[in-house]
């Protein structure tokens, strides 16, 4: 008996412990990080900025329940079931292409604010990023994504099917107030969803879609950077004002992914070593925020017992029955193995599952199990960031630095400051000429954007980005 | 000078790589290849001779290595000759212009005096020099995008890039009589092989316009429309003509052997793209192997093509890399000498991959596009005769081991709006109707929306979609396809504007399509097919 409970003291609890320092690593994966995908985040995050839709029970009926859109048919008897089978997977194909929408909850494509709500399965992330980008950003997102849903008078038809579907139904509610205000990776976050989306208002709802998705994509990406921007921050005693590149500076592979060439290998391998560095950084500020946290509340008041100081602790940052078992383990630990308590209930290889997991989802991370994880640039999530921070005719050198500037990321060579190569070289071992590479990343990336009608390459070996609503 | 002189020069630049900086202007002149143009019996050089005469401005742009400095100096020569008191401001390279660029054109009193300028494109963007050369980005952005400029009396643009020297001026290149005395010039003292004589230069008589003509075609099929500067030309033409040596076994001095396993990016293309080691050639291999010549000049010799020996046969040796070199060295020999003589076969591989790409941009057949694009995503071969573009939408937002099972059309484009369309290379003179070696697919008269048609297009065209993620070879391509499709539609062009559509995957061979129509907005029928 007494085993056991020692036990479930001594087993991750990793809820628990971002429970407790939630107020500086709001994005940290909590109990089930291989769950959370895009579609929940974007469809708790939009529920948080225009309240959740009218129609979102009625969604889980067209999509479950067999026969629920019979009746939008004229016909009867066996065509009736036939046609009413097919529409039913015309339905799901728009609006759960992911598979997430099941009667207990629903996160459908977001695509009518109608029939967005709020999904538990998102492990709280979308709403810790929400209160992280801070109330200015928060309100004009709010204002932006109820532009961006607004008619636009324009038809297709599948907007006459979405007419068909929703002609009764009613607006979203209203959201939720927060006055929390923004993390460090925050900021920034905030500032490219609205730059994003204040340049797609307007548009028909085939654009939409896009957008939409690469909404969803950013919002999960952004939640990965988020489970290690904060943490690396504290490990480096960095400000919320300081630039993301000297918290972050992560190589991301820019190349295909399962490129067999020389240069590619290599490109891979520093993305390997670049992504280990971060989440051995970001680990380490992990344990860095909750011994800081204990030692804080130690100052206070030196000569207190543990068993206080343990309660006084636990519920200083949670409460009631979590509070009872934090009490517990503390003590259990005792007031010299913090650092093992830490190592016990919130172990480095969450952290790594949560980024790998959710990374992979949004095409930010790669590949999903068996080898090292590295960051990349999938096609999805290329694409969107383009469509976000892009503009019409900015050449690659610009956007690279821009990347580089908002997120941390390093794509290539441009704009990239003597530290974060250093720290590469510091990584690699001077195995590898980082600024070579750095060069021959940034050439991948751009015939990347060519490929994907994205930019074009002038004649004098020169990319641009090319304009467009997506 | 003396033909062995000019020969002697040439020969020195060519082993120099510097041609258009080491050359007299007699020798420069006869190598000098002018570019035809499609839509007229006239070259480039005699346009732009032309507009020089009548007082016209113009910019060269292009990549380093693309031929402005050789163009440029070729018709300054040429105008000076027609009018040696032509007072004209020639700028071989703005980019190498040390200092503020910007005070140097205004220093030159530019645009108001008449000028040619040649230029890297990255510097005429910048907004001081957009000042003194209006428009000149703009143009050429334009020409780049497929764009037409014909504005009379602008300064006359030309995109030196998208001019490909392959096409216009490879094959002349190749056969050109000064470099072929130059080569041989090179092997005057070549006692190689013990008297079988010299692979090299026996092996540059094979090369007339028809050998030519396939090894451009070869090129083409390997690059599509990839660029090749004019740089990288010439540094394969050294290195197929003047690189390798005569001796050993496998003599890897003869052009032929040299456009696969020379040592220049071209030839690292043409090898992995065309894989020379499997060409097909099963009834000729075992007579090669033997070194039966007599039998193999029968079969594929004649008074045009003399087969070069190369001194040794593949079953008199004993290395086993040696054996299959020279068996490889054989085969193409024999390859060329078959096709270019007429015979359709042996065709190397890259020729086969490259077939759609070829078919669809030579032709213009926008209907062999279109039905690979619609094939692409019912995965399956081009047996499709419908005539529209089906716009699919792929609504999966997370990343998954396999692709969505059912996609959303938004409907059919006629292919009566869509356009196969060329770049342009000159802007504000002959039309604005030359094309360039870019191709894109666009809605018809309009650039609201551009598919770039590039090699890797074609090559995910001919995949079709694969239904792992795994393969992601062509996501890019697949994205560039599908982005295209939100770009192009337009409701008041599409078919059955009130129809919705499904494609369903049910297994790697078996995909259906059903379709719903609108009625009223009031209800749906299911549309019968």
């Amino acid at each position: 008996m007494a085993k056991a409970k020692r036990d479930s003291l001594d087993s991750p609890n990793p809820s628990l412990f971002r429970e407790i320092v939630k107020s500086r690593l709001p994005l940290i994966p909590a109990k089930y990080p291989t769950k959370p995908t895009p579609i929940h985040i974007s469809n708790n995050f939009i529920s948080h900025a225009i309240g959740e839709g009218s129609l979102k029970s009625d969604l889980k009926n067209w999509i479950r329940e067999q026969g629920a859109l019979s009746n939008l048919f004229n016909t009867s008897g066996e065509n009736l079931q036939r046609d009413s089978d097919t529409l039913q997977e015309l339905i799901r194909t728009i609006f759960d292409s992911d598979g997430n929408v099941f009667q207990s909850m629903a996160s459908p494509y977001p695509i009518s604010e109608r029939v967005i709500g709020r999904d538990p399965s998102d492990d709280g992330y979308a709403i810790n990023l929400w209160h992280s980008i801070g109330v200015e950003n928060r309100d004009l997102i709010t204002d932006l994504l109820k532009a961006f849903y607004s008619e636009t008078g324009e038809s297709s038809s599948l907007k006459s099917l979405f007419d068909l579907l929703m002609k009764d139904s009613q607006d979203g509610s209203s959201r939720n107030e927060s006055s929390e205000s923004y993390t460090s990776v925050g900021k920034n976050v905030g500032e490219i969803i609205v730059n994003g989306l204040s340049k797609k208002l307007d548009q028909p709802l085939h654009i939409k879609l896009e957008v939409i998705r690469q909404l969803s994509t950013l919002l999960g990406v952004f939640v990965v950077l988020g489970m290690m921007f904060d943490a690396c921050a504290e490990e480096r005693n960095l400000n919320s004002e300081t630039e993301p590149h000297r918290i972050l500076g992560t190589f991301v592979y820019t190349g295909n992914i399962g490129g067999r060439s020389t240069i590619e290998q290599k490109l891979s391998m520093l993305a390997i070593m670049s992504l280990r560095d971060t989440i051995e950084r970001s680990y380490l500020g992990l344990n860095k925020v909750f011994l800081g946290m204990v030692s804080d509340l130690e100052k206070l008041s030196p000569s207190r017992d543990w068993d206080l100081f343990a309660r006084e602790f636990a519920t200083k940052y949670t409460s009631g029955q979590s509070a009872q078992e934090f009490i517990k383990i503390m003590n259990h630990f005792g007031k010299e193995k913090m650092f093992e308590l830490v190592e016990s209930i919130y172990p480095m290889t969450h952290l790594r599952s949560g980024i790998r997991s959710l990374g992979t989802k949004t095409g930010f991370v790669w590949p999903s199990r068996r080898e090292d994880p590295r960051l990349v640039l999938d096609s999805n999530f290329l694409t969107a960031l383009v469509s976000f921070l892009g503009e019409e005719d900015m050449p690659i050198e610009d956007f690279v630095k821009k990347v580089y500037d908002k997120l941390g990321l390093i794509l290539g060579y441009s704009g990239v400051g003597e530290e974060s190569i250093h720290q590469l070289e510091r990584i690699a071992g001077r195995r590898l000429e980082i600024r070579d590479l750095l060069l021959k990343s940034e050439r991948l990336l751009s015939s990347r954007l060519v490929s994907a009608g994205l930019a074009r390459q002038y004649s004098d070996g020169s990319t641009a980005l090319l304009g467009g609503n997506i | 000078m003396s033909e062995i002189n000019s020969s002697a020069e040439l020969l020195e630049a060519l082993l120099g790589n510097q041609i258009s900086e080491s050359l007299s202007a007699e020798v420069r002149t006869s190598i000098y290849q002018t570019r035809s143009l499609l839509n007229s019996k006239s070259t480039l050089e005699e346009n732009l001779i032309g507009a020089l005469s009548n007082g016209r401005s113009m910019v060269i742009s292009g990549s380093a290595g693309g031929g402005k400095t050789m163009l440029i100096e070729y018709v300054v020569a040429e105008v000076k000759k027609l009018n040696p008191k032509i007072n004209l401001c020639v700028t071989k390279d703005l980019t190498a212009i040390p200092g503020d660029r910007a005070k140097y054109l205004k220093e030159s009193n530019i645009p108001n005096t008449q000028f040619i300028i040649a230029a890297n494109e990255g510097i005429l963007r910048t907004q001081e020099i957009r000042e003194y050369l209006p428009n000149v980005w703009e143009s050429l952005r334009s020409l780049q995008n497929g764009e037409k400029i014909n504005v009379v009396d602008g300064i006359i643009v030309v995109d030196i890039a998208g001019f490909d020297p392959v096409s216009t001026s490879l094959v002349g290149i190749l056969t050109n009589q000064e470099i072929k005395k130059a080569v041989l010039f090179s092997e005057k003292n070549c006692e190689h092989n013990h008297g079988f004589g010299c692979p090299r230069t026996e092996a540059l008589e094979l090369l007339d316009e028809k050998m030519a003509s396939l090894v451009v075609e070869l090129i083409k099929s390997a690059f599509g429309s990839g660029e090749v500067t004019y740089r990288e030309l010439w540094n394969f033409v050294i290195d197929v003509l003047l690189g390798g040596t005569c001796s050993g076994p496998v003599p890897s001095s003869v052009w032929f052997w040299r456009i696969f396993k020379g040592h220049n990016s071209i030839s690292t293309k043409l090898n992995s793209h065309h894989r020379p080691t499997i060409l097909p050639m099963p009834e000729i291999t075992p007579h090669l192997f033997r070194g039966d010549w007599q039998k193999i000049m029968s079969i594929a010799f004649s008074k045009d093509y003399k087969f070069v020996d190369p001194g040794a046969t593949p079953v008199g040796l004993s290395s086993a890399t040696e054996i299959s070199d020279l068996l490889l060295w054989l085969k193409i020999q024999t390859a060329f000498a078959i096709r270019a003589s007429g015979g359709t076969k042996p065709v190397f591989l890259g020729e086969r991959t490259g077939d759609l790409e070829r078919q669809v941009l030579r032709e213009k057949r926008l209907d062999l596009l279109i039905q690979s694009m619609n094939s692409y995503f019912w995965r399956e071969s081009r047996v499709s005769d419908k005539s529209s573009l089906s716009l699919w939408i792929d609504f999966a937002t997370q990343k998954r081991s396999k692709r969505s099972k059912s996609l959303i059309g938004l409907g059919n484009f006629p292919r009566r709006d869509l356009e196969i369309r060329r770049s342009f290379v000159v802007a504000n003179l002959l039309g604005g109707t030359e094309e360039g070696n870019r191709a894109y697919l666009k809605r018809k008269n309009s650039n609201s929306a551009s598919l770039e048609l590039t090699t890797h297009l074609f090559a995910a065209l001919i995949q079709g979609r694969p239904i792992s993620t795994e393969r992601r070879k062509y996501d890019d391509a697949d994205y560039a396809l599908r982005r295209f499709f939100l770009q192009v539609f337009d409701k008041d062009l599409i078919e059955d504007q009130d129809v919705i559509y499904l494609l369903t995957t049910h297994s790697v061979d078996s995909v259906s399509e059903t379709a719903f129509r609108i009625v009223g907005k009031s209800h749906l029928e299911r549309v019968k097919r």
